[in-house]
């Protein structure tokens, strides 16, 4: 649906009052959550735009210490450099003999012996900034040391991908950014590509009870003019992505409690909006602290704990519910920290550091070296081994499937792909035969899963429909009609709220036929 | 240069049982032991009060984020907001960013509206009244009656400036008890400051003046966080120095601000004396608070950071230098060599050009819009020069002129999260609303309202994302703040938020009966569009505001007397409230 319809739609929904009418069924406002649309169906976004694959981006915010993360548990200049503050080799959670993890990031050791985790080491870029804002700003938009470029290159890609946005709204934001957050990685040349939101269970009824509607009056062309016309439009992006947003919400569970730090807590959102169907791209989640300039080992443990512990749920989470298939993980953090601790057992800002990529398609394993601490820069700083955009263009070509020049239009240059993961760039081959991939979870359980997706391939483009009927031959919800390209496509089936019982679903094209027992458990 | 420095040892700290969890800044220390000296229990004292702080910001951390208003949780305040400290947030700038004014004194009509955009960008929360009042003195009265003086408030309390004890033979459960009196007194604390926002001038038809934007601003500029310091007497002690020097001299405050106890406290300046050099106040006090980015190097930062060694705070509420932990090598700051103080890096900082430059595009994007023009930043950045860095001559220059009453730039800015809670209640004339219990337990009523809505609108006073401040602008309004700000806002109308009763509530007809003429709904809807949005709504947004007034009912058949019309000035108001001409100002 474009901007248009859209609006014509929602707009007879609020005019003449502020309730929805679907609110007014919610009776008391003690009750957050949206209706929930039970049995219904619903198309997800093509997998030919982005590989239906998910990126959460966390952001160790301050600076992470790069040599106490990862630390060189033989170097004895690391030793020497840190009377105070260095990670013991005993301590440390050896992955070979020179190189072991933070204790406390013991529980992503299964993600890493189970080759799901990829260790870059010495990332950074030519004439590192040591000033938080500077570099915060250079990461997220992707850009060198020299160039101050407002956009993000995540959202640049974005806009790449979709070609028509924004007038062309998807019906869930490309990008979900939890906290009151940096405003560069969700924008982009063209516009916001998506939406801070911290609670989506409270979300929708405070969006839509004091929505007033979209305005189509001209304003003048004065600066005010100007700012008025964002108030707008984010005012008109919230509204309408409140509906998705709470709807996956509500739909989607967590099977694991996590930690409630403040990174904990946004990985166990998003992993149920993930487990809800909600059909974002990019989640920008992020844990703060760690610009440890005192008192540094205690500070930095509690936050490697959040880290550790919130990471490795989040992928369990996902792994339980059968999720974990579309996900990577990586983090990223404006700078390391310097090598010789200071006066006051902490350490200064610094330069190159290790980061994390965890998830689906990771080759993992260690990539690069151990930092040289006898070849240090004129401010005692390690050399970087790896361009941080060469991360990205590993995960724009190889995550998402982006085109070499794609790639290299989005991060400003070209940056050879780093070898954790594939590169396997352009489109998926076309499908040779109709196909009804899977329908997942299935069993589903009401309790502990999130709606069903139910995947399909198609050799050419057909009209198809899809059919989920009860036990009975009752027709539960049907889509109907719609022209779908060849390719792989996926719809989801909001089970929760249905009766448990056995179901089928069923795709048609005029040719083809094919069906899928479904077990909805209570 | 590092090798320079002269290494002094400082006698280990006695280990206290009680102390060892939180006091690591000393116990780890590899000092060795040196005469009983005055000045090494005094740094005794001063780490002391340093690794209090810090462990008392641990634990405070934990409570803060429990929920106040109707059960729910709020944003954890320590989120953190990045900011884009060049600004340059290179959006498409159109034909609207183009500069056609300058400083040229303004000549034009003073009428209402140039004296409610005056009041709007001045004033956090103009009444309606106020407007009115600015436009019948004129601009220039008006003008010097933002710059008055005025006395300083009261203390909260007489905790504000109680004896921090010394906690070495207290137990934990005494310890946590201080600790969480202390939070409690920050929340206090910042009520206090809301009330005082409130009042500023006098109340109900008073001559507001600048000092608490400015006070705000400056607390924006040397952005300095409660949940770090810990101590409601160290916030107390800065944000009345900053109130002190609200319209004063900014070189005399940058040379207070390094020896403030907040800020020592705040950027590790207990931790840098000699042969233990913390550059972290260096590096912001040259980054974020006099002359930005790429204007020095990292050895200035290291210079700099040598050359204020030596202060300290040991009762959190004043500050004392020792020689003996003054690092006495020569330093090279900004190609000036010799054995610098403090003072010296401070007017070295004042000799550069740049410093003007900094601060006035800082002032511009506080008062003006987001987009200074670097000829007008220079003109005005001349003026501040000239004045030896006297902040009021430049304020008052901005607010003369002709580029300041610019068409162009009238709603141009994003409003804050401050003026749309606390500003809010003092446009709506809510006055005394902190006064409960004392300086109000933040447990209901008009203080959960407050403490919550800057909350999550992001913008807590006393507890700045980091040391940048609030990144501000267009980083104010996304999908959860401006949800938020509608849901609360509109509330005070109401007196109620989703079931939660907020015991205060405004007023509607008395806020209408302020206007010019309550009884014409035409004139209804523009004055209120005059009081609460940056600019004149279009034609439709003006007929819909009319129509939410008139439910249906004739022009003509309105009266402010009519039996329903609260309830109909209630329902204006907060489709206001709602409408995105209502963020900006």
């Amino acid at each position: 649906m474009n901007r248009r319809e859209f609006f014509d739609k929602t707009m007879k929904l609020v005019a003449g009052g502020l309730i929805l009418p679907s609110m007014s069924r919610r009776g008391q406002a003690q009750n957050w959550f949206p209706a929930m649309p039970s049995g219904r169906l619903r198309r997800l976004r093509d997998l030919d735009v982005l590989d239906g694959k998910i990126l959460v981006v966390v952001n160790l915010s301050g600076g992470n210490d790069g040599l106490n993360t990862v630390v060189p548990v033989n170097d004895s200049l690391y030793y020497g450099a840190r009377d105070n503050i260095a990670i013991a080799a005993e301590d440390a959670v050896l992955l070979n003999s020179d190189t072991g993890l933070h204790p406390n990031l013991a529980p992503l050791e299964s993600l890493y012996t189970g080759g799901r985790m990829a260790i870059v080491r010495g990332v950074s870029y030519p004439q590192p900034n040591l000033s938080h804002f500077r570099s915060t700003d250079i990461w997220f938009s992707g850009s060198s040391s020299n160039d101050v470029v407002g956009t993000g290159w995540l959202a640049r890609y974005i806009e790449e991908a979709f070609p028509n946005f924004p007038d062309e709204l998807p019906f869930a934001p490309y990008g979900l950014q939890q906290g009151i957050a940096h405003e560069i990685p969700l924008k982009g040349e063209r516009g916001n590509i998506g939406v801070v939101v911290d609670n989506p269970d409270t979300f929708f009824q405070l969006v839509n009870q004091n929505y007033t509607g979209e305005w189509n009056d001209e304003l003048p062309e004065t600066r005010g003019g100007e700012e008025l016309a964002y108030l707008r439009e984010v005012d008109q992006a919230t509204f309408m992505y409140a509906d998705s947003i709470s709807q996956a919400a509500d739909a989607g569970v967590n099977s694991l409690s996590y930690p409630q730090t403040t990174l904990g807590v946004q990985l166990e959102i998003v992993a149920r909006l993930i487990s809800g169907a909600l059909d974002t791209p990019l989640y920008l989640t992020a844990e703060f602290g760690f610009d440890t300039h005192v008192n540094q080992l205690g500070l930095h443990a509690n936050l490697m704990s959040s880290l550790g512990d919130s990471v490795a749920a989040f992928f369990l989470d996902l792994d339980n519910q059968g999720l974990s298939d579309r996900v990577v993980l990586a983090t990223v953090s404006e700078f390391g920290r310097r090598v010789n601790e200071n006066g006051g057992f902490g350490t200064d800002h610094g330069t190159a550091a290790p980061l994390f990529v965890m998830g689906a398609g990771i080759n993992g394993g260690l990539y690069g070296t151990n930092p040289n601490l006898a070849e240090l820069d004129t401010n005692g700083n390690m050399l970087m081994q790896h361009d941080y955009r060469s991360v990205y263009s590993t995960l724009l070509q190889g995550h998402f499937r982006a085109s070499e020049s794609v790639s290299n239009q989005v991060l400003m240059g070209a940056y050879e792909p780093l070898d954790f993961m594939d590169i396997q760039t352009g489109a998926s081959p076309l499908p040779t035969s109709n196909r009804m991939l899977r329908a997942y979870p299935n069993p589903v359980s009401l309790s502990q899963s999130g709606p069903v997706l139910i995947q399909f391939e198609l050799a050419r483009a057909s009209r198809v429909e899809v059919q989920v009927f009860d036990v009975r031959g009752r027709k539960i919800s049907a889509m109907g009609g719609q022209s779908y390209p060849a390719g792989s496509h996926r719809m989801v089936w909001e089970a929760k709220g249905m009766p448990a019982g056995m179901y089928l679903a069923r795709i048609k094209t005029g040719t083809w036929e094919a069906s899928e027992k479904l077990l909805v458990l209570p | 240069m590092i090798t320079t420095r002269s290494r002094r040892r400082m006698p280990a700290f006695s280990r206290s049982v009680l102390l060892a969890v939180f006091l690591f800044a000393i116990s780890g220390s590899t000092l060795a032991d040196n005469s009983e000296s005055n000045t090494s229990q005094a740094m005794i004292r001063a780490a002391q009060l340093d690794a209090f702080a810090k462990m008392a910001s641990e634990r405070l951390q934990g409570m803060e984020s429990k929920a106040v208003l109707g059960g729910r949780v709020a944003l954890t305040p320590e989120l953190e907001v990045w900011m884009d400290p060049l600004g340059q947030d290179n959006i498409e700038a159109g034909k609207s960013r183009e500069i056609t004014s300058d400083w040229t004194p303004y000549a034009g009509p003073f009428a209402m509206a140039e004296a409610a955009h005056l009041l709007k960008r001045t004033v956090i929360g103009p009444q309606f009244s106020e407007i009115l009042g600015a436009e019948s003195l004129g601009l220039g009265t008006s003008v010097q009656n933002l710059l008055l003086t005025q006395l300083a408030p009261a203390p909260p309390s007489d905790w504000a400036t109680e004896v921090i004890p010394d906690v070495s033979d207290w137990t934990q459960e005494m310890i946590d008890s201080l600790v969480q009196e202390y939070g409690q007194r920050i929340e206090k604390l910042r009520l206090w400051w809301a009330e005082i926002i409130i009042e500023e001038g006098g109340g109900i038809s008073g001559s507001p003046t600048l000092r608490e934007s400015m006070t705000h601003f400056w607390h924006d500029h040397f952005a300095t966080g409660a949940r770090d310091v810990t101590f409601p007497q160290s916030m107390y002690v800065q944000n009345q120095l900053l109130r002190e020097h609200a319209l004063g001299n900014f070189k005399e405050l940058v040379g207070e601000i390094y020896k403030d106890p907040a800020m020592l406290l705040w950027l590790n300046g207990q931790d840098n004396y000699v042969g233990h050099i913390n550059e972290n106040f260096a590096r912001e006090l040259l980054e974020l608070f006099t002359l930005g980015l790429d204007q020095y190097e990292q050895d200035d930062i290291i210079a700099a950071a040598r050359s204020f060694t030596g202060w300290f705070t040991l009762d959190g509420m004043t500050s004392v230098y020792y020689p003996e932990y003054h690092d006495g090598g020569i330093k090279i700051f900004l190609n000036h060599a010799g054995n610098w103080e403090g003072d010296d890096i401070v007017d070295f900082i004042f000799e550069e050009d740049e410093t003007a430059r900094f601060i006035c595009r800082k002032l511009y994007r506080w008062f003006i819009d987001e987009y200074p023009d670097e000829v007008l930043i220079e003109d005005l950045a001349s003026t501040l020069r000239a004045s030896d860095y006297e902040v009021a001559p430049v304020l008052e220059r901005m607010f003369l002129s002709e580029h300041f009453f610019d068409e162009n730039i009238r709603g141009s800015m994003v409003s804050d999260g401050v003026d749309k809670s606390i500003g809010l209640l003092r446009s709506l004339y809510m006055e005394n609303l902190m006064l409960m219990d004392g300086w109000g337990e933040i447990v209901a009523g008009p203080s959960a309202w407050t403490w919550y809505s800057m909350n999550v609108f992001g913008h807590l006073l006393l507890d700045p994302p980091n040391v940048a401040g609030w990144p501000g602008y267009r980083s104010w309004i996304n999908a959860t703040t401006l949800t938020n700000r509608k849901a609360l806002d509109t509330s005070v109308i109401d007196g109620n938020y989703y079931g939660y009763d907020l015991e205060m509530q405004a007023d509607a007809i008395a806020i209408a009966l302020e206007t010019t003429n309550p009884n014409d709904p035409y004139q209804l809807v523009d004055d209120f569009a005059l009081s609460f949005f940056g600019m004149p709504p279009t034609e439709t947004v003006r007929q819909r505001m009319l129509d939410e007034l008139l439910q249906g009912s004739e022009p003509w058949e309105w009266s402010i007397y009519n039996a329903g019309a609260e309830a109909q000035v209630q329902l204006l108001l907060k489709l206001i409230f709602r409408l995105p001409d209502f963020q900006a100002r």
